[in-house]
């Protein structure tokens, strides 16, 4: 179950760097987020000028209390919100998140916060983590956690 | 509290009354599942109502007979995608019901894997719901639910369980697998019952 109720939240972009030739990492603050475990998502929602709005869902590169937040964005060039995120936003402008989402796909660093018992167990074992493409951004929120967790490096 | 965003205009499209708010029309069809995707044979799937009276129990043969019915529905995902006028075969859930009697209001779905989502008995009788085998004139594959899901295409569409295999009828509402992680009980598309 999430620890805190689910709302929107104002983020700033602190940064925006490539992450690879089509990503980009886009690190926020948002200093109404209550934190999230490694693996959940959130909702991005634009909205123009004319009041038009666009909203997709990401995963979260980041774990752990806020209120800095990290996404990882890969561009799709036919799509409408990634390629604004990837080229367009710049350090400063506002956006809205709603989150943190999601409560099934997490690998809790610790026994303190396993959703399910098998999942606490498995923490104390090396597990690997696969993935393609973007879906590396929560595996690496996980790895970070659990590293953090294990005060030792797993790159 | 919205507020713009700087630079972004968006490329939309015309505003399509079809499209629920949020949602952005798809081509394809995208694949989201928890857990690994089960390889079940018709010979031995079966489906299983169970009331506060007994259990009702079709096998793929005594289900085809009930006379399944091809029908066009929207479907629409809470992850803010949407499909229009998508064809579909399958056995209105009127049909089980008819053999059927319940005091109950509610249902939980279940499927191979565990897998749980609750519905009012309500909204998936008077030909809202369908136990679904063939999407665009396909069988269903296993990634998409196949041999069998549950189609309630009025709702977001995790009430669309995959693989499943019964219902259980309920006195009270109680939250399946994605309502007991965050998502909403009831999920309408059209008023964004998305999260809780």
């Amino acid at each position: 179950m999430n620890a805190s109720r689910v709302t929107w939240h104002t983020a700033t972009v602190a940064s925006a760097t490539p992450e690879t030739p089509s990503a980009r990492r886009i690190v926020l603050d948002v200093p109404t987020w209550p934190g999230n475990r490694a693996g959940a998502h959130l909702d991005v929602r634009l909205t123009a000028e004319d009041g038009y709005q666009a909203t997709r869902s990401y995963s979260i590169a980041s774990a752990g209390e806020g209120p800095r937040v990290v996404l990882a964005v890969d561009e799709v060039s036919t799509g409408e919100v990634s390629p604004f995120l990837v080229h367009d936003l710049r350090t400063g402008d506002r956006l809205e998140l709603h989150g943190p989402l999601g409560a099934y796909f997490l690998w809790p660093p610790s026994d303190a916060e396993g959703a399910h018992a098998t999942a606490a167990a498995a923490a104390a074992a090396p597990v690997q983590l696969v993935a393609g493409g973007p879906g590396v951004v929560p595996l690496y929120a996980m790895a970070t956690a659990r590293a953090a967790s294990a005060g030792r490096r797993t790159e | 509290m919205s507020f713009v965003t700087r630079g972004f205009s968006g490329r939309r499209r015309e505003p399509d009354p079809a499209v629920p708010p949020g949602q952005t029309l798809v081509e394809d069809w995208p694949v989201l599942s928890a857990g690994v995707t089960p390889e079940v044979s018709t010979d031995d799937w079966d489906f299983t109502i169970v009331t506060e009276h007994g259990r009702h129990m079709w096998t793929w043969e005594q289900l085809q007979a009930l006379g399944p019915e091809d029908v066009v529905v929207d479907i629409h995902c809470v992850t803010h995608w949407s499909k229009l006028q998508m064809p579909w075969r399958g056995v209105s859930l009127d049909r089980l019901f008819e053999e059927v009697e319940t005091e109950h209001d509610y249902v939980m779905a279940h499927s191979v894997g565990g897998y749980t989502t609750n519905l009012p008995l309500d909204e998936v009788l008077d030909g809202q719901a369908w136990v679904a085998f063939e999407a665009e004139g396909e069988p269903l594959t296993p990634e998409h639910g196949g041999p069998a899901r549950l189609l309630v295409p009025h709702l977001y569409f995790w009430k669309s369980a995959k693989w499943v295999r019964g219902l259980t009828t309920m006195a009270s509402d109680e939250p399946g697998f994605w309502e007991s992680a965050g998502y909403h009980m009831h999920g309408d598309p059209w008023t964004e019952e998305r999260y809780w």
